[in-house]
């Protein structure tokens, strides 16, 4: 049976509402590029056909998630070769303090202060390798915990945690060099004991 | 208690995974209690945990979200008069 058009505007006033937050998941998952639309789009169809299983005492934003990562490892994540990042998720974090306390050396922590750092965030997820920028998606902007992003893609969660913690020091590190484009001098290391 | 007084070294490589809530209680506790007395480790956390609220509301742009609307709008329409 054809549904009526009330059915579909109803769909629509509720879900579309989410285009943006869907937007930006699909994006960081997939990438830049026309992939992440057509995430977008066959995220929207995805949940239409299966508008029967939405619950509407339910976060429809959440939902929606849930149908663009399945969507996402269904059908758009690259094979990408393994990454050699190995099991060090604590030295990714320290270097990630460490990055830090030299930018807040030189200045350019400080002039991230007063700037809002979407921009320099849209272009840096851009820019970081898959591997890294998917996890990041998963956990970061679609709320997932290490354990969800884990079991989504089919490996360990210390593997997650490798990779989210040294795609967020990546990130982090462009940020910083974004200020530092802006006039600041080369950073130096500082150890931190 | 191995936890009860961090270094500066111990908080850090705790940094990410305090920042997600995912250390055991008393690790945990220790880091607290390590940012509550040093700045420099506390203004690390407070850029990180300003980094990811970025992340999660990274902008889109207007026009690409009337574009992706129109999209969406189309691709539904054709979905539902398929039946
Ligand atoms: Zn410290």
């Amino acid at each position: 049976m054809t549904p009526s058009p009330e059915t579909l505007a109803a769909f629509e006033d509720v879900m579309l509402r989410y285009l943006p937050d869907v937007t930006r998941y699909a994006r960081s998952l997939a990438g830049p590029g026309a992939d992440a639309d057509d995430l977008v789009q066959e995220t929207y169809l995805d949940a239409w056909r299966g508008r029967g299983t939405f619950d509407a005492s339910r976060d429809a934003r959440k939902w929606l998630f849930a149908i663009c990562r399945h969507a996402f490892i269904k059908r758009y994540r690259k094979a990408h070769r393994e990454v050699a990042v190995g099991d060090t998720p604590e030295l990714e974090s320290y270097a990630t303090a460490v990055g830090h306390a030299a930018a807040v050396r030189d200045g350019s922590a400080a002039r991230l202060d007063g700037m809002d750092l979407g921009p320099a965030i849209n272009k840096a997820m851009a820019s970081i390798p898959a591997a890294f920028r998917e996890v990041v998606a998963l956990v970061d902007v679609g709320g997932s915990d290490y354990a969800d992003a884990a079991q989504a893609l089919g490996i360990p969660v210390g593997t997650v945690r490798s990779r989210l913690f040294r795609g967020r020091r990546l990130l982090q590190e462009q940020l910083l060099d974004y200020a530092r484009d802006a006039g600041f001098v080369a950073p130096q290391a500082q150890e931190i004991r | 208690m191995i936890h009860s007084r961090l270094s500066c070294g111990e908080t850090v490589r705790a940094l990410w995974d305090y920042v997600d809530h995912a250390l055991p209680g008393p690790m945990r506790d220790a880091v607290a209690a390590h940012l509550a007395t040093c700045d420099n480790c506390a203004g690390h956390v407070a850029f990180a945990q300003r980094m990811l609220g970025a992340i999660a509301t990274a902008p889109v742009e207007d026009q690409d979200v009337a574009r992706l609307a129109e999209r969406v709008r189309v691709a539904l329409r054709t979905e539902a008069a398929a039946g």
